[in-house]
């Protein structure tokens, strides 16, 4: 069965002005994104990673081109009509985690499930559930952000990502500010969502990141420079490992 | 879920929010207290005046008069309806209590023009409404007005020793009343029938056989005037008319002596009132600047709420509620504040009004109140915050740290003397520069209003 592409870029271009001088960060992008995939956006720094990331998710507006997100082209939205549509559609995953300092854990997740006018009781419950799913007790739910460690902190921001149960998580370089054992435990969360259906889009330059993903992109220049099909993620599987590397090391990585 | 947002703007301004907080309930108890004076002493002569059945005019005549007078009032179609008092005009020299020979300042005598009328012979018009009365019989008991109170410091039972046409008494104070006019500063007193006859005889005799009994006697006649007559128009044609009949006496309206009577509580109400708004006035001036501050510190905050979904509209809702909230809240302490001080406050302002003012929920001071102080505070937050809308998502997340540009290393260390403590303090003192010279307008406004106000309220209302 064809996959179904849940975005799609035409000539997507962006570009930003710096000193009164033009740069191209993303040039003519024809991508798809298909629904279920755990899609990995590599490449070398100033690459275009982040840029186009914020611009599937309608964080950030095309310069040129097109983006149909779940069949809607959500290229020339307002700032107001691309906040709605993120919060129905979009969760995110950032590196520097970004929970609000001033809210608790939970609340933070709340701030964000009630935002689509969701049943607050059944909000807390999937809440609940989430935060079981990811390894987070209960007696953190009620603390703030700064009493978690990294590696709790950016599990509370998958839970937030998940509370509205969207078509795709956005997640940039998730694990950049988490040490070795914070990284695996994020990661293994990231894995296990997309096993049970979530669709992913996440950018980073770590390979043992880079790993979990089932489609690797890297990006050149602002164009794609190449693809890989790596498959299911499969711990330890060291045939998929070494496709990774060859894959990368042809890139120039 | 804005509410959430309102919770946590709170608790990452907290001690700011307090700060203005405490500021606001001052400048709400001095701006309310100010129109709840204003308004309620506007109010006051007008109700007392209609509760008292106090006169529009009292004219007091000094000479044989009393066929021309009634002619005069009988003709003029102004007067709707008088009533005529016979006074006893004496010089009355005042002793306190521990006064002696050479006294000064509140020990010292004092040289008092009462109108003594006998206790208890007054008709409707101008009668004297008693605030306070004793349940005690004296033997010779003087009923002073609580102009007369306030101006000497008496109370209910004090002997009042006086020296009247060299001769010396000692009455005993039975009780104040108020009225408008006569209770004011025409110094009328009430004394036993027996006291005021006797001394009336004296007069008539003192006078010796001048003819008519009447001749000498002053007498007061309280004049109502016809519904929408103006008093003071009326007062300068019935002065003009006293003189072309060639009567000796002057006209006393109720307009001249509220003016006179409120002219120090409108000064007060004023004060207040200016004192209120600049103290608000520079706290929403802090207030602005606070919110710009707030939004460049916690741009990435911002910037992760609308990642999420947030729009411009609902993050600037957040931060409006915030201090909107807060004015509100400090309204309502503050407004209590003023209803509770008022019992401290009305008893000093009536040595200013010479009557009771039974102040009570004043809608229009509430709403006034409400309106500036809760309206002004919405208005700068919404002006404040209008750079959210402007703000990029990726720009405030990616960059947020970048916001702030530094450019101007002061007091490097490597270069300025002193200890580390003391150049790390100056160096961020100019680089909060804007916060410090705000903070020190602020202080130095809040002290000057809170020291003159304590002056003038010590020098006007405590200090006799």
């Amino acid at each position: 069965m064809p996959e179904k592409s849940m975005i799609k870029t035409e000539k997507l271009c962006k570009s930003f002005s710096v000193g009164g001088v033009q740069q191209h960060i993303i040039k003519n992008l024809d991508l798809d994104i298909y629904e279920g995939d755990f899609t990995v956006i590599m490449g070398s720094s100033g690459a275009g990673k982040s840029t186009l990331l914020y611009a599937l998710s309608g964080m950030d507006r095309a310069s040129l081109g097109r983006i149909l997100f779940c069949d809607k082209d959500i290229t020339h939205f307002t700032s107001d009509q691309l906040a709605i549509f993120r919060r129905r559609h979009c969760g995110f995953v950032f590196q520097q985690i970004h929970l609000i300092e001033t809210m608790s854990v939970m609340d933070n997740v709340l701030s964000a499930g009630m935002l689509t006018g969701q049943n607050k009781k059944r909000l807390v419950q999937n809440a609940k559930q989430l935060f079981e799913q990811v390894g987070i007790h209960e007696t953190l739910w009620r603390k703030f952000p700064n009493q978690l460690s990294g590696g709790e902190a950016q599990r509370a921001g998958i839970v937030r990502a998940l509370i509205n149960s969207p078509d795709m998580v956005f997640a940039d370089e998730p694990t950049g500010a988490l040490n070795s054992a914070s990284s695996d435990a994020v990661l293994n969360v990231l894995t296990q969502v997309n096993r049970s259906g979530q669709s992913i889009v996440m950018v980073t330059h770590d390979m043992k990141s880079a790993r979990r993903g089932n489609r690797i992109i890297y990006l050149k220049d602002g164009s794609i420079c190449g693809e890989c099909d790596l498959g299911s993620y499969v711990s330890g599987d060291r045939e998929r490992h070494e496709k990774l590397q060859d894959f990368l090391h042809r890139m120039g990585w | 879920m804005i509410i959430r947002l309102v919770k946590s703007n709170i608790r990452n301004d907290f001690g700011q929010i307090i700060s203005y907080f405490l500021i606001l309930i001052l400048s709400v108890w001095m701006l309310h207290t100010g129109l709840m004076i204003l308004f309620g002493y506007g109010r006051l002569y007008a109700e007392k005046q209609v509760e008292l059945n106090g006169s529009d005019l009292v004219i007091r005549t000094l000479s044989d008069s009393a066929q021309e007078m009634a002619q005069l009032l009988r003709a003029d179609t102004s007067i709707r309806d008088y009533e005529r008092y016979e006074i006893v005009n004496k010089e009355v020299t005042y002793r306190p209590d521990g006064y002696e020979e050479g006294s000064k300042n509140g020990y010292a005598e004092r040289e008092l023009n009462v109108l003594f009328e006998p206790y208890g012979e007054w008709g409707e018009i101008e009668a004297p409404g008693f605030v306070e009365q004793s349940a005690e019989e004296y033997d010779n008991p003087i009923y002073l007005s609580l102009y007369e109170k306030t101006n000497l410091g008496v109370e209910l039972g004090d002997t009042f020793h006086c020296q009247i046409s060299g001769k010396e008494y000692s009455f005993t104070i039975a009780g104040f009343f108020e009225q408008i006019i006569t209770g004011g500063m025409m110094e009328v007193a009430f004394v036993s029938p027996e006291q005021y006859n006797e001394w009336r005889e004296k007069l008539i005799k003192d006078m010796g056989n001048m003819g008519d009994m009447e001749y000498g006697i002053p007498y007061l006649y309280c004049v109502r005037l016809a519904g929408g007559e103006n008093d003071a128009a009326a007062g300068g044609e019935l002065m003009t008319e006293l003189g072309n009949r060639g009567i000796m006496g002057y006209v006393v309206t109720h307009s001249m002596t509220v003016s006179q009577y409120s002219y120090m509580q409108n000064i007060i109400a004023a004060i207040l009132s200016a004192f209120a708004l600049v103290i608000t006035g520079v706290s929403l001036i802090i207030i602005y600047f606070k919110i710009s501050n707030s939004i460049e510190q916690n741009i990435t905050n911002i910037g992760a709420l609308k990642a999420l979904g947030y729009t411009s509209a609902q993050i600037r809702l957040s931060m409006v509620l915030e201090f909107t909230l807060t004015a509100a809240v400090a309204c309502a302490a503050g407004v209590g504040i003023s209803y509770g001080t008022l019992p401290f406050l009305e008893p000093r302002l009536r040595h200013f009004a010479y009557m009771v003012w039974d102040y009570r929920f004043d809608p229009t001071a509430l709403f006034l109140t409400v309106v500036l102080i809760v309206g002004a505070a919405m208005l700068v937050s919404f002006f404040g915050t209008k750079s959210i809308v402007a703000l990029d998502p990726v720009q405030a997340l990616r960059f947020g740290l970048r916001a702030h540009s530094f450019r101007k290393n002061h007091f490097p260390i490597e270069a300025t003397g002193g200890s580390l403590t003391w150049l790390l303090a100056l160096k961020a003192s100019v680089q909060n520069r804007k916060q410090n010279i705000m903070l020190v307008g602020l202080m130095l406004v809040v002290g000057f209003v809170s020291t003159f106000s304590v002056f003038l309220g010590y020098n006007t209302i405590y200090k006799k």
